[in-house]
């Protein structure tokens, strides 16, 4: 192989390399943060790009104009302007007809999640807001994972290790037939529920209020009784932590693994279950410790000056 | 045409040292029958190497950062995106106080995380034909490194630079090329070179470089 300064700038290579930068910055994000979601929808875009270029950079250029496919032939850029790629949509389409692994499910995803990013550029809709990441999490990695076995690299290559295990329960989860048969489960818990009294219901509901404490979870609502409910989870990825004078606030991204209502008694255990019946969306678990607790500092440690014991020293 | 034990030991090892070959078979000559000898733009084919003092080198070389100083391991070009693969060194007047050092990839990064050597990544420390691009530390079977010309993008390209730094110099062999017309050939994208300290009073020495393509 001989010898090259610098690659073409719709060479599968650079923009797979790229990929793994927009996906650094997508992961450092929280997960219920707008930015995780947009960074995504750039991480697609770009890795469907590069499953195209696999075969040519030239697949990528606008025909429209005969100097984009110079320029896609690795030759200078001719005329003015600055070389024109493909529409994304187009994008797609060659994508879906080239590569039989990309099926027609990840097509229309990868639609629908574009457009929610072309909207957020090119409009004053906020698509990224409150948008739950069970509604495209797994679909998006399932996807990423289809378009880098194409280009020869995986989801440890672009996510990293321990984020592409989280990825793969989310696939799993998603493909989890079985796992929707917790439906029926919910169903079974709405008729108990509705053959209790009016009294019962309000009585039970408002207990539930006081024990789905979010100390102890992330507060959900029950999808057979609407009470107050609690999810607990297992941690994904390394916590944000920030410290201040006062207090060290610890956000950690938590996937659910266990779902428990205290009014029906409903409990759901598994992920994929989880995900099958809408409560699957990653929270945030926000832990708050003194700063002083936080860096072990012993009391009497010399260094804080702290006043002696005394309850009334005047 | 080398011969298939030298192949072979250019495949395993990353190098082999050819011996002393015929000073009047001259070195692009030398390199056509070996390999195909790459042309690279801003570089002669064949370029004459020797020590030179800082203030007499422009910085974007390595004489004008290290001078006759110890040249740290490095990739020949690790900051194109797809350095030379194969670098033939010979020498045309000898200082046998003056040692090329080579250290294979393979033995470095041995003890690290798989996760480091797949995602650390970098970019160039300059513009390349006006652009910047980013480069993973190990691109298929290329593996690149330089701690001056490169510049880490990401956490792992950070702790990649720190493991360098800190480099174990038992994995370093010293080659003298003390003799006219020895001559080694370094797999660039497996193995890492560099260069002793020069004396001021005793720096005297030419090599010759070429870069070649493919190996016959």
């Amino acid at each position: 192989m001989s010898s090259e300064k610098s690659p073409h700038i719709w060479s599968s290579d650079s923009l797979a390399n790229k990929c793994q930068r927009y996906a650094e910055n997508m992961l450092k994000e929280d997960r219920e943060s707008w930015l995780f979601a947009f960074w995504s929808s750039l991480v697609l875009e770009l890795l469907l790009r590069s499953a195209l270029s696999k075969i040519s950079p030239v697949f990528l250029a606008d025909e429209k104009k005969w100097e984009n496919l110079y320029f896609a032939l690795q030759h200078e850029q001719r005329g003015g302007k600055p070389p024109k790629s493909l529409a994304i949509t187009t994008v797609l389409d060659r994508v879906e007809s080239l590569y039989d692994s990309f099926t027609r499910e990840m097509k229309n995803f990868s639609i629908v999640h574009i457009e929610r990013r072309n909207s957020e550029l090119h409009s004053g809709d906020l698509p990224f807001d409150k948008l739950g990441t069970s509604t495209w999490l797994p679909q998006f990695y399932h996807t990423c994972k289809t378009l880098l076995k194409i280009i020869d690299r995986d989801l440890d290559d672009i996510f990293g290790q321990e984020e592409s295990q989280t990825a793969e329960k989310l696939i799993s989860a998603n493909n989890d037939k079985k796992a929707k048969e917790v439906m029926r489960t919910i169903i079974l818990k709405k008729q108990e529920w509705s053959e209790k009294t009016e009294q019962e219901r309000s009585q039970l509901a408002e207990q539930a209020k006081t024990l789905a404490n979010r100390g102890e979870g992330h507060r959900v609502i029950c999808p057979a009784c609407g009470s107050s409910a609690l999810l607990t989870g297992s941690k994904i990825g390394s916590p944000n932590i920030t410290i201040s004078d006062v207090e060290v606030i610890e956000k950690q991204s938590m996937l659910p693994t266990s779902f428990k209502c205290t009014a029906c008694l409903m409990m759901i255990t598994g992920f994929s279950k989880l995900h099958a019946c809408g409560l699957g969306d990653s929270y945030t678990q926000t832990l708050r410790t003194d700063t002083f607790e936080y860096f072990g500092y012993e009391e009497d440690h010399p260094s804080m000056y702290f006043d002696e014991d005394n309850n009334e020293r005047y | 045409m080398i011969s298939k034990h030298l192949r072979e030991q250019i495949n395993i090892r990353g190098f082999a040292d050819l011996g002393i070959i015929d000073e009047t078979l001259d070195t692009p000559k030398l390199a056509n029958l070996i390999g195909i000898l790459e042309k690279l733009p801003g570089y002669q084919k064949v370029q004459g190497i020797v020590p030179k003092r800082e203030e007499q080198s422009s910085k974007s070389s390595y004489s004008g950062n290290f001078g006759l100083g110890e040249f740290p391991l490095h990739t020949d070009l690790a900051h194109w995106h797809i350095p030379p693969r194969f670098i033939l060194i010979r020498c045309i007047v000898p200082n046998p106080s003056i040692f090329t050092h080579i250290a294979s990839f393979s033995a470095l990064i041995n003890d690290l995380p798989s996760n480091i050597i797949s995602r650390a990544m970098f970019t160039q420390r300059r513009p390349i034909n006006k652009r910047k691009f980013l480069m993973k530390f190990k691109q298929g079977n290329i593996y690149r490194w330089d701690s001056i010309f490169l510049l880490p993008t990401n956490a792992e390209g950070s702790y990649l630079f720190k493991v360098f730094n800190d480099l174990n110099s038992k994995h370093v062999m010293k080659i003298s090329l003390s003799e006219v017309g020895r001559t080694i050939i370094l797999d660039n994208w497996k193995m890492l070179h560099g260069r002793s300290e020069c004396d001021a009073l005793n720096c005297h020495r030419l090599i010759e470089r070429a870069y070649l393509s493919e190996l016959f």
